[in-house]
């Protein structure tokens, strides 16, 4: 509510135009009760600035921008649906889908087929003779180590013989790994006993045996060509007579090995290591087996003469049980 | 803001802000200089900025290019140089309107800016806020000392005369 202290106040809102029609009227009517305030209130309403028109203009051309045309939109075609390719029936092709799927499938019947024939195979092996060949494995006797390193040549070469010997007839008859076990436990204790060398020796020949006869046969080879010393002496002492298809070189190899680590052993070797050793041998050796057979009738190939075919060397069969 | 638009802008309000930067500055050069300067920029932000804020973009931009250009020159002479003995000695007609330009450059920058934008452009106090960045109630207040020191400058005036 305007008065005589704040008229100034409602006289500048008046000047600048912020009052609402009301309010000037209030304001209009104040200064028209009190007149000697009338000359300050026009003072104040002559105190506006008007925007001359003698005032120097600005040339605007310099400012304004460029209006650059719209091209897509001015020089835009339409396509002419009316227009079709001639002889568009000779443009296709066909796929080649179905020759594809045929040798496909005729593919998938070959290996199902291979498949199921080596199934086969597998399982008429498992299923073969389950009687098993009660073979008497020797019982080497021990031997009292002498001091002449041919005679321990000799021992062992005799102790090797007869266990391949035994290996072979039992492969042969087609035993089982399983039915091994239980003529272990009968003749294991003997059969240590009559094992003089060293079990070092058995073992790694063991390792080479699973990793390939072929492998063993040339390093073996080797050895002898190096030490002639060496065979000359198991030759002029044992003269061992090739069993099965074992090679005189790979005899004296064997042999070699045994007399350079022939040291006495300070404890019974670990039994049940050879045994798992034998096991995993055998299991081994009937799939290598299986699949030689394989190979050589796929491949077409004959069977190897008798005098070179490849057996495992110094590899010896414990019965056990089950 | 397309081209279009923005030539309409500069038809529009080109004018306004040259007069208020002129009237500020009182050399034309230097305020056709920051009219373009503004322009430039609404320009340059055109995607940004629509047409029915072009106005107070515009003088936004020009008002503080404006202070930044008095900062930096200090051309605006703000002593008095007018006695009030010449004034009457030279018997000078009592022409208010020119009077008040005199009293306008007695002025602050920003009492100027306050008294122009509100009597040219007739911006509420709110909107002279958003251009000065100040809010409405100390525009109300820097406006009203203005006016006051316009009025008693030119009461003296007529007193004498």
């Amino acid at each position: 509510m305007i008065n005589l202290l704040n008229y100034e106040t409602f006289f500048l809102l008046y000047a600048d135009g912020e009052l609402s029609p009301a309010e000037q009227e209030s304001v209009l009517e104040f200064v028209q009760q009190h007149p000697s305030l009338e000359e300050e209130f026009s003072l104040f309403c002559r105190l506006k600035f008007n925007p001359g028109k003698d005032l120097v203009k600005m040339d605007t051309s310099i400012l304004k921008k460029e209006i650059k045309e719209d091209l897509e939109t001015l020089y835009a075609f339409e396509p002419d649906l009316s227009i079709t390719c001639p002889n568009k029936s000779a443009l296709y092709k066909k796929e080649k889908g179905a020759i594809v799927y045929g040798f496909r499938m005729f593919a998938a019947a070959a290996a199902i087929l291979f498949t199921a024939g080596i199934l086969w195979l597998v399982m008429g092996e498992k299923q073969q003779d389950a009687s098993i060949v009660q073979l008497a494995i020797p019982v080497q006797q021990k031997k009292p180590m002498s001091s002449n390193p041919e005679d321990a040549f000799v021992s062992a070469i005799g102790v090797r013989e007869s266990n391949i010997q035994n290996a072979t007839e039992i492969q042969q008859a087609g035993h089982k790994p399983n039915a091994v076990k239980a003529i272990a436990a009968a003749v294991l204790p003997s059969l240590i006993a009559s094992t003089v060398a060293n079990t070092a020796a058995l073992q790694q020949d063991v390792q080479k045996e699973n990793a390939g006869l072929q492998i063993g046969e040339d390093e073996e080879r080797n050895q002898i060509n190096i030490d002639a010393s060496k065979a000359s002496i198991i030759d002029a002492s044992a003269k061992p007579t090739p069993r099965g298809n074992l090679s005189e070189a790979t005899l004296v190899a064997a042999a070699e090995r045994m007399a350079i680590n022939a040291v006495p052993m300070s404890s019974e070797p670990n039994a049940a290591v050879l045994i798992n050793a034998a096991l995993k041998t055998e299991k081994k050796s009937a799939l290598s087996s299986l699949i030689r057979i394989i190979n050589r009738r796929l491949l077409n190939e004959q069977e190897p003469p008798a005098d070179k075919k490849f057996i495992q060397v110094a590899n010896f069969y414990i019965p056990v049980n089950k | 803001m397309t081209e279009k638009e923005y030539n309409d802008c500069v038809d529009a309000h080109a004018d306004g802000v040259f007069r208020f930067i002129l009237k500020n500055l009182q050399h034309e050069e230097d305020a056709r200089d920051i009219v373009q300067t503004a322009f430039e920029k609404m320009w340059k932000n055109r995607s940004s900025i629509v047409q029915e804020t072009s106005k107070s973009y515009l003088f936004t931009v020009a008002y503080h290019q404006m202070i930044d250009h008095i900062r930096k020159n200090k051309r605006i002479q703000l002593v008095d140089t007018f006695e009030e003995g010449s004034r009457v000695s030279r018997g000078v007609s009592p022409d208010l309107k020119q009077e008040l330009e005199k009293a306008l450059q007695r002025l602050t920058p920003l009492q100027k800016s306050l008294v122009l934008l509100k009597d040219y452009e007739g911006y509420s106090y709110e909107e002279i806020g958003g251009i000065t960045a100040l809010n409405a109630s100390q525009v109300k207040v820097y406006l009203h000392r203005a006016r006051l020191q316009l009025k008693e400058y030119v009461g003296k005036l007529e007193n004498i005369i």
